[in-house]
């Protein structure tokens, strides 16, 4: 058993698709035991930056370190051929509570949560979601949040999203990503929870100034 | 958090993903019964060659198209590498396919082992290499079909029936130009023990670059999810 606290460190990177540049030197590092938040507009490149960090995109430039990582990118990314527990076992998981559905006969938050069960006990160093509380009923989310937290101590866990309820809710720290580069905030060690509208604010201002 | 897992189950997984190709399987079955029976009544058949027309089909997965399309984000989060998951593919798509050629091609007492399984082999590595690292985007089965479309045109063709005929009887073999096609159009022809060798080592150089090259093609290639 390895004793190194996963962390992912990323160090000026850059992605272009043709003539747009949506990373310009990103640069950061996050470490085990915090939640950290991915958000920014459209196209500003939070998927790119996650599926880099995962090591299915190439950047153009730039450096990572990284554990194993593992990128859920939500209900669409799903293969839907066969049940939900073939494709556990795939995996190397145990069957699931009621996994002999068929996959293409599940609703979209279904099989979202299906999504997410596998990437939780898939139990990554780098956990990487992208818009996890999309398709999610408000209990659904609840329990995902008491999942990250209780993923969270030992492991680095990012979550893109432009529901910034979520976002204040659970996140330790939040990334704006605007003009190809992040702006940091950390939530103050005593407060419970980010404040939304301070959220909204700093949102707007990372905007603003790209 | 537990760790709970077992082994990967590349199989299981691509079959999810729609990356087998299972319908070899019955294929194989009916071709090997139907030649025992045909052997069994004391009849001869050359139903070996047509399945190995058949094995550039049965290698195309799609395998990088769905990597594109994010549907294999999981099995790589599962720790799973892109060249371990490749030569698993190549090992199914391509390796069992082959072996099922050359059961068939012994069923029908065509060759004599020895003599011609190495021409057969590389005959497989030409064909399905080149098939299995086309077959690797969504269009999978196109250049099976496209292959198998190549033999009936070449057959039909005035003189391709001709060069087949010079190359399997060994009398006067056609000159460069044409054996090479014969090669490229319907590679079952450099079976015979009267094909220069020189061909079949060049058709296996060719499918083992392609090959190369798709390894090289899928470990590398930018998997951008939707944006694909």
């Amino acid at each position: 058993m390895s004793s190194i606290v996963p962390m992912l460190e990323l160090s000026l990177i850059r992605k272009s698709y043709g003539d747009n540049e949506v990373l310009r030197g990103f640069s950061g590092t996050f470490s085990a035991g915090r939640i950290a938040a991915l958000v920014g507009p459209n196209g500003a490149g939070k998927t790119t930056l996650l599926r880099i960090s995962a090591g299915l995109q190439r950047a153009d430039s730039g450096l990572i370190r990284s554990g194993r990582a593992l990128y859920y990118g939500g209900f669409d990314l799903l293969p839907v051929k066969g049940s939900v527990d073939q494709l556990r076992r795939g995996l190397g998981l145990p069957p699931a509570s009621k996994g002999g559905r068929k996959l293409s006969r599940l609703s979209r938050g279904e099989l979202h949560r299906v999504g997410l069960d596998i990437a939780l006990d898939l139990v990554p160093d780098v956990l990487l979601l992208d818009e996890p509380w999309t398709a999610l009923e408000p209990d659904a989310r609840d329990t995902l949040n008491i999942e990250l937290r209780a993923h969270a101590p030992n492991r680095v866990v990012i979550c893109s999203s432009h529901d910034l309820d979520e976002v204040a809710r659970v996140a330790d720290d939040v990334v704006f990503l605007a003009g190809g580069v992040g702006t940091w905030k950390r939530r103050d060690e005593d407060a419970a929870a980010f404040d939304r509208e301070e959220l909204i604010r700093a949102y707007r201002e990372s905007k603003r100034t790209t | 958090m537990n760790e709970i897992r077992g082994r990967i189950s590349r199989f299981q997984y691509v079959h999810v993903v729609g990356a087998g190709n299972t319908w070899f399987v019955p294929v194989f079955l009916a071709f090997a019964a139907g030649i025992i029976y045909l052997r069994s009544n004391g009849e001869h058949t050359s139903a070996g060659y047509f399945f190995l027309c058949l094995v550039p089909l049965a290698t195309g997965t799609g395998l990088l198209s769905a990597a594109r399309r994010g549907e294999l984000d999981l099995l790589f989060g599962a720790g799973e590498s892109r060249s371990r998951l490749w030569w698993f593919a190549l090992g199914y798509a391509w390796g069992v396919p082959s072996l099922m050629a050359i059961v068939v091609m012994w069923l029908c007492g065509q060759w004599h082992l020895a003599d011609t399984l190495l021409r057969v082999v590389a005959v497989l590595l030409f064909t399905g290499g080149v098939s299995f690292s086309a077959g690797l985007v969504e269009t999978r089965y196109f250049a099976g079909v496209l292959w198998l479309l190549s033999r009936f045109v070449f057959v039909l063709a005035p003189g391709g029936m001709a060069i087949l005929r010079q190359v399997e009887s060994g009398n006067s073999l056609p000159k460069p130009p044409a054996l090479a096609l014969a090669v490229l159009a319907a590679p079952e022809s450099a079976t015979s023990q009267h094909m220069p060798l020189s061909y079949l080592i060049g058709a296996a150089l060719v499918g083992l670059s392609a090959l190369l090259v798709s390894h090289i093609w899928f470990a590398r290639a930018d998997l951008g999810g939707k944006r694909s």
